[in-house]
């Protein structure tokens, strides 16, 4: 179309002057970007400030076997996360063979186990005093030797692969299942033999899904702290926790971090990547493709496989667990576990519940004021998902001792002295830390039933008279109600199974079910760990039984 | 001043223009259409009539009220304009009564299941009130949106694209029963629509609209039998373009023939002119007639054959014949047209008048 005449220009003009986009949706957002994105930065500037000779140490003593460390741990778990997760994403979207239907869903099933968890149940049942190394020393003496010690790399790299390689298979396996009966029967045509079939067309075309996966699991192997922690395996996290709470130096930790939030952020940029790839190769018909039925002793070897990966990943550990229970019930009942449970209730309710109220205003905000602006403060709100607790927790702690320098100064102009910090380890600042870090969690699930909300919902309501709120409230909220339900257990179960965040921003003596199973495993009580462990596991399986049904529901 | 008036309506979209001063008026009752490509901003203009965008520069008066003038105007949810979405927006956790009754506020209740029942029966939605928008078929989606946008007793009503979710056949009925219920309530309707089967179908006006600018404005009979301009006679129906001569006389002289007072005698030279000829206009005629050409193609169209005729100097002539006898294709035959199918455009695209 041609560029209008000079009058229509002028006109223009005018009319934007009067609608200069100051919307509270805005203003809004940018409170949220600012809450998020300052512990970031403060982390970041860490990077070149001055530690006075600690850093040094650390360079010198420790930072070559952090990598290394780190490297290890991410290949090995990368590696057998995708070995796992794929070929049980094949085997339960394109064969058929005896159990398929069950495994596709109990295999998700070790999503609801903490990685501390299963770090503890693995370490206990296979240490040198465990029941499993004692049961050989006393039945098969020759054998005893030959069994590897669980406290070893291999140890961490399988009991992380354990907890994880359900990323891959969740999303591989939606990988594998959307390529749809057309295109296989085109490679068909074209000739393709079953298994050039899958290197050169089902493989290739769940590429996308499985980098995405195998992503996930990597954003929560460098994050991870309670499982390297039961291992005494050093890496970032655990050097970060040290540093702080045994050299007492939050600058080293600071420093620490933020070598961290460069790992974390490089991966977060590889996650958009490959996101927007797996847009491009999603099949388009409708009909799903028709499963393959294994025969004989194929048909009994991925049951045997998949029996086995579901035995080891989450029926173990939790019989494991459970036994632990009925041994250390009686003596432990009486220990104080109200307080536990309280705390932790508390924690994941205030913090969903902000979580809640941040995400919708923040949903609606980007729904009633779009633009490029707001979608930039959005996305670095969301931002707090890949970074790993411990440099959220230092990231706080410096916004939050400034904040307590600024205002006890800012108080002794006027003459007022403070007797502690007003915000530094208080209660009160663990709701926001969560809402921070999980704010993703809960935006996520609002924003996606929002968005089936159509524009022209909101504009058919206007016509008929009905204005913003009365919008929102006889519109919008029922609709998106749904997604409000989910997103609040989702971020209320996160809440609860976090360690490293809650560890080192609470306040002291404030312990909660996942501080309490640190406390336990750092002296080695794996019984008496199991009791919060297990009620962890169970709040974890209402997510995945959520998922599972949805999963099924979209299968019908 | 009529009851909508749009006058000298501009917008940008950045540096397109999708409104260069667009200006129509529609009388109280009437339905009025807004026909043309995609991307001619006919939707755009409706939204703006809603309240959904804001003008560049015109006003914009409903029923003596202005909805836009001097750069302001009142908020969409104050204009008590009514609109049926191209996608319906129906409220899917609501029913189908719920979904009826949301805009009507400051009724009584007995007014307001007065209203409903009548509309339930007027748009033969009667015994599907209580279902969810999801469990009725798409054309009983529609008419919800319809019975949801006239039970508040808009001042008007706007309609963006109403069927085109729908299939054919469904569309045609249902054009000529949502005309039937809006004519009922006595409602000034304005739909948009790039189908002029439904334009013809639904409208008292109709505007033909492209390049952010209304080409013309008229009744549907105008539109089609004295359009203003080139762009109008090719995008309404169908027709064919010959080439011809206007002598200062008024009278044309074209490959078809010699046809005298075309125009009003005008002292000067003879123009180059464009004829236009209406498939219906011309008949095939006995081999005396003054125009002869061979038949290219010719294809069966139920009430009579559409027909393809190539003039000895290379044009194609487009020609609906009733005829029952067959017609042999490449063989020559005599054509003989009716002067009053015909149209005059200068090179430039405008019309010579009569």
């Amino acid at each position: 179309m041609n560029a209008c005449d000079a009058h229509g220009r002028g006109a223009r003009s005018i009319g934007l002057f009067q609608r200069v986009p100051v919307s509270g949706g805005l203003v809004l957002a940018l409170g949220v970007a600012v809450v998020v994105g300052l512990p970031i930065f403060l982390v970041m500037t860490s990077l070149f400030a001055d530690t006075h000779g600690i850093w040094d140490h650390l360079r010198e003593n420790l930072l070559a076997g952090l990598l290394a460390n780190t490297a290890v741990l991410s290949l090995g778990v990368l590696g057998l996360t995708a070995f796992f997760g794929v070929s049980a994403a094949y085997l339960t979207a394109l064969c058929e063979f005896p159990g398929r239907r069950f495994f596709s869903w109990a295999l998700l099933l070790p999503l609801a186990i903490p990685t501390y968890v299963m770090a503890f149940v693995y370490t206990g049942l296979l240490d040198f005093s465990g029941p499993v190394a004692t049961f050989l020393r006393q039945h098969l003496p020759a054998a005893a030797p030959f069994m590897p010690p669980i406290r070893s790399t291999g140890g961490v790299i399988l009991v992380l692969s354990l907890a994880l390689y359900p990323y891959v298979f969740l999303l591989s396996a939606g990988g594998f299942a959307s390529q749809g009966e057309r295109i296989l029967e085109a490679s068909r045509s074209l000739g393709l033999s079953q298994r050039h079939l899958f290197f050169r067309v089902l493989l290739p075309m769940a590429r996308p899904f499985i980098f995405g996966g195998l992503i996930l699991v990597l954003m929560e192997t460098l994050a991870d702290f309670g499982a390297v922690a039961v291992f005494n395996f050093d890496t970032f996290t655990t050097a970060i926790y040290k540093a702080w709470f045994g050299f007492f130096s939050i600058d080293a930790a600071s420093q620490l971090a933020s070598l961290l939030v460069v790992m974390a952020l490089m991966v977060l940029t590889a996650e958009g990547w490959s996101r927007r790839r797996m847009r491009y190769f999603k099949g388009r018909d409708g009909r799903s493709a028709i499963r393959v039925r294994l025969t004989g002793h194929c048909a009994l070897g991925a049951t045997l496989f998949l029996g086995g990966l579901f035995a080891v990943a989450f029926a173990i550990p939790m019989i494991q667990l459970i036994a632990w229970v009925v041994e250390a019930w009686r003596e432990e009942l009486h220990m104080g576990y109200g307080a536990l449970f309280s705390h932790s209730l508390l924690l994941a309710g205030g913090g969903a519940l902000l979580t809640l109220m941040v995400a919708l205003a923040l949903a609606f905000a980007g729904r009633t004021s779009p633009g490029w602006l707001m979608a930039s403060l959005s996305r670095l709100s969301l931002l707090g998902y890949a970074l790993p607790g411990t440099v959220l927790a230092v990231g706080m702690v410096r916004v939050l001792s400034g904040f307590d320098h600024m205002a006890a100064s800012f108080l002794g102009v006027f003459g007022v002295a403070l007797s502690g910090p007003l915000l530094q380890g208080t209660v009160w600042v663990m709701p926001v830390a969560y809402m921070v870090r999980f704010l993703s969690v809960g935006f996520n699930a609002i924003s996606s039933s929002l968005g089936r909300v159509s524009p022209s919902m909101d504009e058919a309501a206007r016509t008929m008279g009905v204005g913003k709120w009365a919008l929102m409230r006889r519109v919008h909220l029922p609709l998106i109600r749904r997604g409000m339900i989910t997103g609040s257990i989702l971020v209320f179960i996160d809440i609860m199974k976090e360690m490293p965040l809650t560890l080192m921003t609470r306040p002291f003596g404030w312990d909660t079910l996942a501080v309490k199973i640190f406390e336990l495993t750092s002296e080695g009580e794996w019984e008496r760990a199991a009791i919060p462990a297990v009620a962890l596991v169970a709040a974890g399986l209402i997510p995945v039984v959520l998922l599972v049904w949805q999963k099924e529901k979209v299968n019908r | 001043m009529s009851y909508l008036d749009v006058e000298a309506i501009t917008k940008h979209f950045g540096a397109t223009c999708v409104a260069r001063g667009v200006g129509f008026s529609l009388e109280k009752g009437d339905i009025g259409v807004l026909l043309g490509p995609s991307g001619c901003g006919k939707t755009t203009l409706l939204r703006m009539i809603a309240g959904f965008e804001s003008p560049d520069g015109g006003a914009i008066h409903l029923d003596g009220r202005a909805l836009w003038r001097e750069g302001r105007g009142l908020a969409a949810e104050a204009r008590h304009i009514g609109m049926v979405f191209q996608d319906y927006a129906l409220f899917p956790h609501l029913t189908v009564w719920e979904n009826i009754a949301f805009g009507m506020s400051g009724v009584s209740r007995k007014e307001m299941k007065a209203t409903i029942t009548e509309l339930l029966l007027v748009t033969g939605l009667k015994g599907v009130e209580k279902r969810y928008p999801h469990e009725i078929s798409g054309g009983q989606q529609q008419r919800v949106a319809l019975a949801r946008a006239i039970a508040p007793k808009p001042r008007c009503l706007l309609m963006d694209e109403p069927f085109s979710n729908l299939d054919v056949t469904l569309r045609e009925s249902l054009s000529a029963e949502v005309r039937d219920i809006i004519k009922r309530f006595g409602i000034t309707a304005l739909m948009v629509t790039h189908n002029q089967h439904e334009a013809f179908a639904m409208a008292d006006r109709i505007g033909v609209m492209m390049a952010g600018d209304i080409l013309q404005w008229d009744t549907p009979e105008g539109l089609y039998h004295a359009p203003e301009n080139l762009d109008v006679a090719r995008f309404i129906g169908e027709g064919s373009l010959i080439a011809g001569t206007l002598t200062p006389d008024g009278d044309v002289d074209c490959s078809l023939g010699l046809f005298t007072g075309m125009a009003e005698a005008e002292p000067g030279e003879a123009k180059r002119v464009h004829v236009f000829v209406r498939p219906e206009a011309v008949r095939v005629a006995p081999s005396h007639a003054p125009a002869r050409a061979r038949l290219e193609a010719s294809c069966f169209r139920g009430p009579g054959r559409s027909c393809l005729f190539r003039l000895p100097g290379g044009e194609g002539v487009k020609v609906a014949s009733h005829d029952r006898c067959g017609l042999t294709e490449g063989s020559s035959y005599g054509l003989c047209v009716a002067e009053e199918g015909l149209s005059l455009f200068l090179e430039a695209g405008g019309r010579v008048s009569r």
